[in-house]
């Protein structure tokens, strides 16, 4: 049993951490979008 | 004779590499940093040859040859997890502070050249005493091979890795370490099938190692244990590798061999990308060199010391042409981090200990000189050390490992993640975490065994993060500090890239169907060969 629980935990582990740098990076491009939109509305009072 | 020619070539192309890229290095940032401008590959690169030593092909292996290779790769769960935990709560922010070192971002994030010593001895005491391991692991191979006195091959060791990294610096190191984790990665995965195959191959080799007369328990997940063993029960040395491998997970997180190559990389992207390739690279490259290692036994129990097993395999069990291959491998992998270890040490006495370059009183050219020369001072000291220090390849380094999880550990994630984190309270939290691992380290040298929980980097551990927690409430955070803070919290303008965040956006799917092929893997290759043993 330990040694089914240690197959499926090794590979397991890339898993978890795949989905936590999923969201991670998921959060990071929110955060890129809106410091985009945010330069882009700068860049239009400016022109303006 | 081939094996002699085979190292010292391998040895001519490290030595040729730094004096050719030495003449590149023409500024502080090139020489601490490589310029900042490394792409994934170079980053990956060095971030698992500077981890992976004789610790890994040597005394590692060593343990998993004992009969623990299966407790090894649960250890090596946590700390591969390291990577990516390590670079998305802390190297990606670290990356954003431009520090030429780790100790000046601990300065600057917490404005105090008190804190940027600190940190910069604890890297030169912790960081010395894991060189100076990995040297003596790569002197005791090279003597054996090459045929030669311990104290020659000390010294020829020594000129190769200090000769390149302090020529060639950062830059120098980077290239070297790559092209090292290419040689080690092939050496492995070509030798370890081979030596399968030659102690009767896949399934046969994994059913007779299941159930062999001198070490019966060997590749059930728990390894020996009982009186005689290691480990006392199947619990303790449960424990014991969670443990173990939670503490190295800090340490390929915080350590300033692992986090400082963030600071070379072209911007956060590669870094995070770098992170995830040298996660699913040290998964990968284990599963095969533990348990193919740990087979050996089944031709040869009696190996003495442990630690010389690959070494053995190669020259027993499989082609010459290979066997050179190999252990010129495991060479690579000792000199890959022995530069690394040099130039961080040559880099703090200069950048962060030395008050004129700490504060840009002189000229870019005098540091570089500076920078070259303390390297070269240090290099010498270390030479001294490894003659008069006995060899114990695998638990200096463990120990040494285990000084930055506990001191430095919760400082990182607090300078991160904290807007109340004080000066003063990362100073003594990083000075009772340091504490706390040498007095668990005293009272198990004295004889008394601590339990398995109660391991001196869960004392330091623990110290560390109490500490840091009240100071700071009887503490203020200054206006330096505080914009400091902000400032590593904001996405950087030149990240604002959408080309470079969809690609890196791809790469947790890199490693989630890399988890899916290892599951396959190990049940293929390890969990059913062991049920027909039963």
């Amino acid at each position: 049993m330990g040694e089914l629980i240690f197959s499926i935990s090794y590979g397991g582990a890339l898993i978890i951490a795949g989905v936590v740098s999923k969201v991670m990076v998921s959060k990071s491009t929110r955060s890129l979008t809106q410091q985009t939109s945010e330069f882009k509305m700068l860049n239009k009072k400016e022109v303006n | 004779m081939a094996f002699s020619i085979g190292i010292l070539i391998s040895f001519l192309i490290f030595v040729l590499i730094g004096i050719g890229l030495s003449k590149k290095v023409s500024n502080v940032e090139e020489y601490y940093v490589s310029g900042r401008n490394a792409g994934t590959f170079l980053i990956t690169g060095s971030l698992v040859a500077s981890f992976l030593s004789t610790v890994a092909f040597m005394g590692e292996v060593g343990f998993s040859y004992d009969g623990y290779p299966i407790l090894l790769l649960i250890l090596t769960i946590f700390n591969a997890s390291g990577y990516v935990f390590g670079v998305l709560f802390f190297g990606r922010y670290l990356r954003r502070s431009k520090a030429l070192t780790v100790p000046e971002y601990f300065g600057k994030r917490f404005n105090s050249n008190k804190v940027r010593s600190l940190t910069a001895i604890t890297t030169i005491i912790g960081v010395s005493a894991y060189l100076i391991a990995v040297t003596q692991g790569g002197a005791v191979l090279l003597s054996e091979i090459l045929g030669i006195k311990y104290w020659i091959a000390l010294v020829i060791m020594w000129i190769v890795y200090s000769s390149f990294t302090i020529l060639s610096g950062a830059r120098g190191v980077l290239v070297t370490d790559t092209f090292m984790f290419l040689l080690f990665s092939i050496a492995t995965f070509i030798s370890i099938p081979l030596i399968i195959k030659s102690v009767g191959g896949w399934p046969g080799a994994i059913i007779e190692g299941s159930s062999l007369e001198s070490r019966p328990d060997m590749l059930s997940w728990h390894g020996l244990t009982g009186a005689e063993a290691y480990m006392g029960t199947p619990g303790e040395a449960l424990a014991w590798a969670i443990i173990m491998g939670v503490v190295w997970g800090f340490v390929i997180a915080v350590s300033p061999w692992q986090t400082s190559r963030y600071l070379m990389a072209k911007n956060e992207h590669v870094a995070i990308r770098s992170g995830i390739i040298a996660m699913i690279s040290l998964i990968v490259l284990y599963l095969f060199l533990q348990i193919g290692t740990s087979l050996v036994a089944i031709k040869n129990p009696d190996i003495v010391p442990s630690e010389k097993v690959f070494i053995w395999a190669a020259q027993n069990l499989i082609p010459t042409w290979i066997g050179v291959i190999a252990v010129s491998g495991i060479l690579a992998a000792a000199i890959s981090s022995c530069s690394t270890f040099l130039q961080l040490i040559g880099n703090s006495v200069t950048q962060d200990l030395l008050p004129k370059a700490r504060d840009g009183q002189i000229s870019n050219k005098q540091i570089l000189r500076i920078s070259r020369l303390s390297m070269m001072g240090v290099s010498v000291i270390i030479l001294l050390i490894t003659f008069w220090q006995p060899p114990a390849v695998m638990w200096i380094g463990y120990f040494a490992a285990t000084l930055f999880a506990a001191s430095w550990g919760p400082v990182a994630f607090f300078s991160v993640y904290s807007k109340t984190v004080t000066k003063t309270a990362a100073f003594w939290s990083i000075i009772l975490g340091f504490m706390g691992v040498v007095f668990g380290e005293s009272i198990n040298a004295v004889g008394v065994t601590l339990p398995v929980y109660l391991h001196p980097a869960i004392i330091g551990f623990i110290l560390s993060i109490v500490t840091i927690i009240i100071i700071s409430k009887f503490s203020s955070v200054s206006q330096e500090e505080r914009l400091f803070y902000m400032k590593i919290r904001q996405l950087p303008e030149e990240e604002l890239d959408s080309t470079d965040q969809k690609v890196t956006e791809r790469y947790p799917y890199l490693l989630i169907g890399s988890g899916v092929v290892v599951i396959a893997l190990t049940l293929i290759f390890y969990y059913w060969p062991v049920t027909l043993a039963l």
